[in-house]
């Protein structure tokens, strides 16, 4: 599905991502951990389309994307969420959602259509709506809505291109105990038959979603491996875990 | 359909018919500063659509109005016949040309830079106009000679006639404004609000952000052109004056006047700015320093400019409505 092939991205004189190699099969979840400025989201942002690589292949679904503009990324169908809720803030809950809708149908440069008056369209982002349980706040304004259902409007945005492959950036980040056992429930529920990579410093939910795990390490993976083996390895205990979390 | 209830369209039907009734209620000066309100309109109108909706502060949208009005202009001296509404088609098709080229830079930027960008080509048009002597006149400007138009089934309008130019623009302004009222109410239209709201967003949900701005800059310019070649042919004359940076300065006041965010607006402004410029320049010659002043007290205290205290006067008129009928 997604093969990094010895990517590396550099700003100026810093080398942030030195030599990525990455695998990820359909339908896997795979976890990509590590220590604050390690590259995680750079390495997002690189595979995204939102920085050229310096150097180095991303190949999704057998075509070279490395360097496409991300609206030509989103529309190979690769979606993306944000560490910083990144939603149409002054739009309410259903036209953010409609906005992507109209985005996965090819509904671009059309100067024709009455906009209020495409039933498909709301029908399907009301589906979203409903899968992401916001219902009930519909009409509000994004920006007025509590945080836990912002990164639950986040990740329903992520969903509305319809991706086979999402890239979940932090979706726990700032988020209570139990908003984050609603967030796993929710990204479980809408990655079914998805393929997922997910970046996270929550080892919680790192370990409740995750199939296999890579570590990324001052811009290097490390190792990539199962949870399980992740949990007992020696050099991630070191540099990232801590002995008390793997105990 | 569209949000309309019987209200909106009452209201629009009695609007059109105190508009078709003007000439035989107003003088002929009043007459052609209504047409030159409306011509503005349009011009403001451009602004409001880049600025308001797009998130894209332009400072030279004098260039569209200029290029509309010139093109305009030069379609009568050099084309024998020259069909009146052809050229302000031609007009409005080269001002959107124009944009469609200069937005291809402009809206690359973002922001502070984005906007000196604007000026800049603004001004590479002005020098254009001002240098190109033997073609635009330079500031001696170019007269308009209007050929009167032709009617299918056989007689002309005279296009000399106040009254008559008062009617044409009128009927291409409003089906200028409706056009653009419907646009606001399709996809292609959320598409650039997104880009507002969040470019990098509009992105990642598979938008073509850029794409999306240039058209939206092509579209301003073109109203921009349309409102350009009205004013020539208003005005039978056209000169550096409508193409140069106090022009564009002049739109941006208009636009804050009316509500730069708001389509109604755009006429609001164009109408104050135009009235109050006619009426306080016959009392001083220091008017631009008294709407220099009201301009800082729109900025200050109403950054919606007039258009936001349309609700206010609606609800203190529901409840003035609802105290009296108490008294009753």
């Amino acid at each position: 599905m997604l093969e990094i092939k010895d990517l590396h991205k550099q700003f100026g004189e810093q080398k942030i991502l030195k030599g990525i190699n990455l695998h990820v099969e359909q339908g896997e979840r795979h976890a990509i951990i590590g220590p604050n400025g390690a590259g995680k989201s750079t390495l997002f942002n690189v595979i995204t389309g939102k920085y050229a690589p310096t150097h180095g292949k991303v190949i999704y679904k057998g075509h070279d994307i490395s360097g496409m503009h991300p609206h030509r990324i989103t529309r190979r169908g690769l979606g993306r969420s944000f560490q910083i809720i990144n939603v149409f803030g002054d739009m309410t809950v259903y036209q953010n959602i409609r906005s992507g809708v109209l985005a996965r149908n090819g509904v671009f440069f059309n100067f024709t259509s009455y906009l209020d008056g495409m039933k498909a369209i709301e029908e399907e982002s009301r589906r979203i709506i409903e899968s992401i349980s916001l219902s009930d706040q519909m009409d509000t304004p994004a920006s007025e809505m509590a945080y836990g259902a912002q990164r639950a409007l986040e990740i329903g945005l992520s969903l509305t291109t319809n991706p086979d492959l999402l890239l979940l950036d932090e979706p726990g980040a700032g988020t209570s105990k139990s908003e984050t056992k609603h967030t796993v429930e929710l990204i479980r529920k809408v990655t079914q038959n998805k393929t997922l990579i997910i970046v996270e410093h929550d080892m919680d939910v790192v370990f409740a979603l995750a199939d296999r795990i890579s570590v990324l390490y001052y811009g290097e993976i490390i190792l990539t491996d199962v949870p399980q083996k992740i949990k007992e390895n020696k050099k991630v205990k070191e540099i990232y875990l801590g002995e008390a979390t793997c105990e | 359909m569209m949000g309309l209830n019987i209200k909106h369209i009452v209201g629009f039907v009695i609007l059109c018919l105190a508009l078709i009734a003007l000439p035989w209620m107003v003088g002929e000066f009043e007459l052609r500063l209504i047409s030159q309100i409306a011509c503005f309109s349009l011009f403001v109108l451009s602004f409001t659509i880049l600025y308001g909706h797009a998130g894209l502060l332009s400072f030279g949208q004098a260039a569209y109005f200029g290029v509309g009005a010139y093109v305009c202009a030069l379609a009568f001296k050099y084309v024998a016949g020259m069909p009146f509404l052809a050229a302000i088609l031609l007009g409005a098709i080269a001002a959107g040309i124009a944009a469609w080229l200069i937005g291809m830079f402009c809206v690359k930027l973002t922001g502070a830079y984005f906007s000196l960008l604007t000026v800049a080509f603004s001004q590479f048009l002005f020098a254009i106009a001002f240098k190109w002597r033997s073609v635009t006149g330079g500031d001696d400007g170019l007269v308009v000679s209007k050929n009167p138009i032709t009617l299918p089934f056989g007689g002309s309008i005279d296009t000399m006639n106040t009254t008559s130019m008062y009617y044409l623009i009128l009927l291409i302004v409003v089906l200028c404004y409706l056009a653009c009222l419907w646009l606001t109410k399709t996809p292609f239209w959320n598409m650039v609000r997104c880009c507002k709201e969040n470019d990098e967003r509009a992105s990642f949900v598979g938008y073509n952000t850029y794409m999306t701005k240039v058209l939206a800059f092509t579209i301003a310019g073109f109203f921009g052109g349309v409102g350009g070649a009205l004013f020539a042919i208003n005005e039978s004359f056209v000169s550096t004056d409508v193409i140069d940076m106090n022009r564009s300065f002049v739109c941006l006041m208009m636009a804050f006047i009316g509500g730069a965010n708001s389509i109604i607006g755009s006429v609001i402004g164009a109408a104050i700015y135009t009235v109050l410029t006619d009426m306080i320049s016959k009392y001083t010659p220091y008017w631009e320093l008294i709407l220099g002043c009201l301009f800082i007290i729109i900025i200050l205290f109403f950054r919606d400019g007039f258009v936001s205290l349309l609700p206010k006067a609606r609800a203190l008129m529901s409840k003035w409505k609802t105290a009296t009928g108490k008294e009753n």
